[in-house]
């Protein structure tokens, strides 16, 4: 679920810095392009304006030089006129080569100090004839008490006055409300403004705090907007600055589009603000789906979890239920089938546990069958009467041996050497018995000795060759017991030289149907095969299927019984289950 | 290789919660850093100008610096009028209203060492700063101060006469009955070269005051009773009166006059050939400079020497330099 919000949150992350990346960038572009609008827009402005001044420098031109009469009643009209619908003109002036004023407007007295032919003004229409040209601002020298900041629009030219050829400069100074006007009205941000130089030097023309530039308490860097035509970004105080740069081309100045950036920024701080809360809420949004759709999709897991562990508590009888997605139905039904499948298993192993153990005591019981004791101690008794003392001692040690041996201290698995002491007991108990009507072998090496075998596998057999095989018998009976490591078999063998079994019989001791539907009895009577089964049996549940018992028989002839098991050198190994 | 994961259950509503308040906070810092404050929060700080006696077109330039600054910096200026009339005893009582009254700074150039002092031990009192214009004291709670060096300036006027004089000649020092200490030092700079020169005799001057003609007055009785060549004036009122003076008596351009200002009517006169050479001290330069220093000290800036602005001389022939127009003449649109 974490990852998977993880992964989440990486996409949107992505996003948002591809977005933000997008959004601030365009977001810039569009202030870069306001900004150099907003300086069009300026720059077209005085243009209009400039020309429109030129326009009334030729009109006032017409106006006094048409016919070289500047000083007649319908010019001063006109001047006047002219005068009275503009505010940006200071004064309309008209001098000579030698500097002597012809007329002017206002009318005054020029000042004797003021020095006409130094002035620029005056110098740029003597070099240039018939050419408008503009001066920088510049402090209107011309009358008393009067020190006017202007700018000069001047001309040489040639009129015919009088008769004669005269060669006059018209002057126009005008002041700097309407370019004051045009420039300070512009939206660059918050603090942006703009300012004009003069393309030929760099001086500056127009500024909103000119009188702080003159005082040199201001500065403005002139150098990269006179070399620069678009925008550049100039930081010269710390202070990050847009400036945006256009040229008014009739007049040959340069207006300057001064924004600053912090401004900007906040535009894109704001994109970034908006796009961390878009980010933000996705992701809640993210991390909320993808906690229901883990719910979802998790219960029915954590409902497996929960079932699982109330299986590990022991509780098989438990059940998942069909539902959820596929995969979990799935995942379901193959628990179930594996929880059957359990069940299964564990009704076999209690049946088999409890075949196990009522085996064990069938053979316990078989051991104190009260009948073998009864015919032993009556053998004990009748020898006592005949004062066979020797026998009885022999007797009675087996009986008790025998008793030690089986019960073994309650284990089920003891050694080969203890099964063929055992076995030895009761084939000398049983040999007084039988009056020596048979007599006995036991055979062993002493790898086999060592071994391991379940306890009570050969009595039952030996005691199926005395009764079935040798009890009725003409002859002398023999029984022979072998002991031997084969392979990886322990093979023991019970023969006899008895009347022997046809193979019918052979086959049906060792059905092993009988094993579950007939409760043996614990008695062997004559021709049961129980307890020969019942060790058949006992050998497969503890040690598989592989081994068991094997019968060799021919009537008549005697009957080999083999067991095999398993070579087990220690206690505890090679049980399949116990 | 075998792992052992060791898994932590917590319940699934807490996960979610605790995934929610993190977010939430993160969310509430993303947005909390974004605030932006007002600017019209804060009140603008008031800044107060008194105005100097005799205020003049100096004090008008002094009073367009100190407010284009103050526009420059979002502060008002409070500038505080005086009367022609008024005196050094006024401009304190002004000076100490306004402490009263409470301003963030108070920018004066003082009439006299006194009231500098006496509004400086007041101020400093009050925790206001006081920054001195036109003086280079920096007593008590005057914690920065622009001025020029009025000896330096009166010994460029003197040498500026003296050279006009061409070294030779009889010179009258025509100054002000008040007891101005920056009056003073010009004289003192200005004596100081003079009475180097071998060919300079300085005649015994005279003093006026505020009064409408006392300097025409003084200058015309000073005239009478010596045969000067030049007259240094150490201020606009002087001046004028000098000028005044030589003009009525038809000498302008014998008696050469040297002086201090950049009056419209001083350049005028300089322009006519009456006065010859100003020593020209900024005065917008003094007020803008003035208010930026009381922004820099209310930021915490510490100052222990005054900002010593340089001074000019201004003659007919350089006046309509574009460099000097630029200061001589206030840009009006």
């Amino acid at each position: 679920m974490w990852s998977f919000s993880a992964f989440i949150l990486l996409i949107v992350i992505v996003v948002a810095v591809l977005l933000f990346n997008k959004f601030s960038r365009s977001a810039e572009q569009s202030v870069f392009l306001n900004a150099q609008q907003i300086v069009d827009q300026v720059s077209y402005n005085l243009e209009d304006y400039v020309d429109g001044m030129a326009q009334l420098y030729r009109a006032i031109e017409e106006n006094m030089l048409a016919d070289g009469q500047w000083d007649d009643e319908q010019v001063t009209q006109q001047l006047n006129t002219i005068m009275r619908s503009r505010d940006d003109i200071v004064s309309i002036a008209l001098f000579n080569e030698q500097g002597d004023m012809l007329r002017n407007h206002p009318a005054m007295p020029v000042k004797p100090s003021a020095r006409v032919t130094e002035q620029s003004w005056f110098h740029s229409a003597m070099r240039v004839s018939d050419h408008l040209s503009f001066s920088l601002p510049h402090v209107q020298n011309l009358y008393d008490h009067t020190f006017k900041w202007v700018v000069t629009m001047s001309k040489g030219i040639t009129v015919v006055h009088n008769g004669e050829p005269t060669y006059v400069i018209l002057l126009v100074d005008i002041n700097f409300k309407k370019i004051d006007e045009l420039s300070s009205r512009i939206s660059l941000g918050k603090r942006g403004y703009a300012y004009i130089i003069d393309e030929g030097a760099g001086n500056i023309v127009y500024h909103p705090q000119q009188q702080l530039i003159y005082m040199g308490l201001r500065n403005e860097s002139v150098e990269r907007a006179l070399t620069s035509s678009d925008s550049y970004i100039d930081e010269s105080d710390g202070v990050k600055r847009l400036n945006t740069v256009k040229s008014v081309v009739n007049i040959g100045w340069k207006i300057v589009g001064v924004s600053y950036l912090d401004e900007i920024m906040t535009t894109r701080e704001e994109v970034n603000r908006y796009l961390v809360q878009v980010v933000a809420i996705v992701l809640v949004l993210a991390i909320v789906v993808s906690l229901i759709l883990s719910a979802m999709l998790t219960r029915p897991i954590r409902r497996m979890g929960r079932t699982m562990k109330a299986v590990e508590r022991g509780d098989f009888n438990v059940e998942l239920p069909m539902q959820g997605p596929l995969e979990v139905v799935q995942l379901s039904s193959r628990f179930n089938l594996m929880l059957d499948k359990i069940r299964q298993l564990m009704k076999q192993i209690v049946k088999e546990q409890e075949s196990k153990r009522r085996y064990e005591l069938e053979a316990l019981q078989a051991q104190i069958n009260p009948h073998f004791l009864y015919n032993t101690l009556n053998s004990v008794v009748r020898m006592v009467g005949m004062s066979k003392k020797e026998e009885v001692i022999t007797m009675i040690t087996s009986l008790s041996k025998l008793f030690r041996l089986s019960l073994s201290k309650g284990k089920t698995s003891i050694s080969v050497r203890e099964e063929l002491e055992h076995a030895r007991h009761y084939l000398t108990i049983q040999q007084m018995r039988y009056k020596q009507k048979f007599d006995f072998m036991i055979e062993a090496d002493e790898a086999a000795q060592s071994c391991y075998t379940l306890k009570l596998v050969l009595q039952p057999l030996i005691e199926n060759a005395i009764v079935h095989g040798i009890e009725y018998m003409v002859d002398h009976g023999h029984i022979h017991i072998t002991a031997a490591i084969k392979g990886d078999l322990l093979e023991m063998t019970v023969k006899d030289n008895g009347v022997g079994m046809s193979p019918a019989m052979v086959e049906r001791i060792l059905e092993v149907e009988a094993l579950h539907h007939n409760p043996a009895p614990f008695i062997n009577t004559a021709g049961s095969g129980v307890a020969v089964r019942n060790v058949h049996d006992r050998i497969q549940l503890y040690y598989g299927h592989r081994y068991g018992l094997e019968f060799e028989s021919e009537l008549e002839v005697g009957t080999t019984v083999r067991i095999r098991i398993p070579v087990i050198h220690d206690i505890g190994e090679g049980r399949e289950n116990d | 290789m075998i792992r052992i994961h060791h898994v932590v259950r917590i319940p699934v509503v807490s996960k979610a919660l605790l995934v929610v308040l993190i977010l939430t906070s993160f969310l509430l810092t993303s947005c909390s850093s974004g605030a932006t404050m007002d600017e019209n929060e804060t009140e603008l700080r008031h800044i107060a100008l008194v105005a100097p006696i005799h205020a003049e077109e100096q004090g008008d330039a002094i009073r367009l610096g100190a407010e284009a600054a103050a526009k420059e910096n979002g502060l008002v200026l409070d500038y505080i009028p005086l009367e022609p009339s008024d005196d050094e005893a006024e401009q304190l009582q002004a000076a100490l209203k306004v402490l009263e009254k409470g301003s963030s700074a108070i920018l004066i150039d003082p009439a006299s060492e006194a009231v500098l002092q006496k509004l400086g031990d007041q101020a400093s009192a009050a925790d206001v700063p006081v920054i001195a214009l036109n003086d280079e004291r920096m007593t008590t709670g005057v914690l920065s101060a622009i001025a020029i060096n009025n000896e330096v300036a009166g010994r460029k006027a003197g040498e500026q006469l003296a050279d006009l004089l061409e070294g030779r000649g009889v010179i009258a020092i025509l100054r002000s009955d008040r007891e101005d200490p920056d009056l003073m030092a010009r004289e003192v700079g200005a004596k100081s070269v003079l009475s180097e020169m071998s060919g300079i005799q300085i005649a015994d001057g005279a003093a006026c005051g505020k009064r409408e003609d006392a300097c025409w007055q003084a200058a015309k009785q000073l005239l009478d009773r010596e045969s000067v060549d030049g007259i240094l004036a150490l201020d606009i009122q002087a001046s004028l009166g000098a000028a005044k003076e030589v003009a009525r008596r038809k000498v302008q351009g014998k008696i050469k006059i040297v002086t201090f200002g950049s009056d419209l009517e001083q350049l005028q006169l300089l322009q006519d050939g009456i006065l010859h050479k100003l020593v020209v001290q900024n005065g917008f330069s003094t007020g803008y400079l003035g208010v930026e220093q009381a922004v820099k000290v209310l930021d915490g800036s510490k100052y222990d020497k005054p900002i010593v602005l340089e001074t000019k001389v201004i003659d007919a022939d350089n006046m309509f330099w574009m460099d000097n127009q630029k200061v001589l003449f206030p840009f009006v649109k």
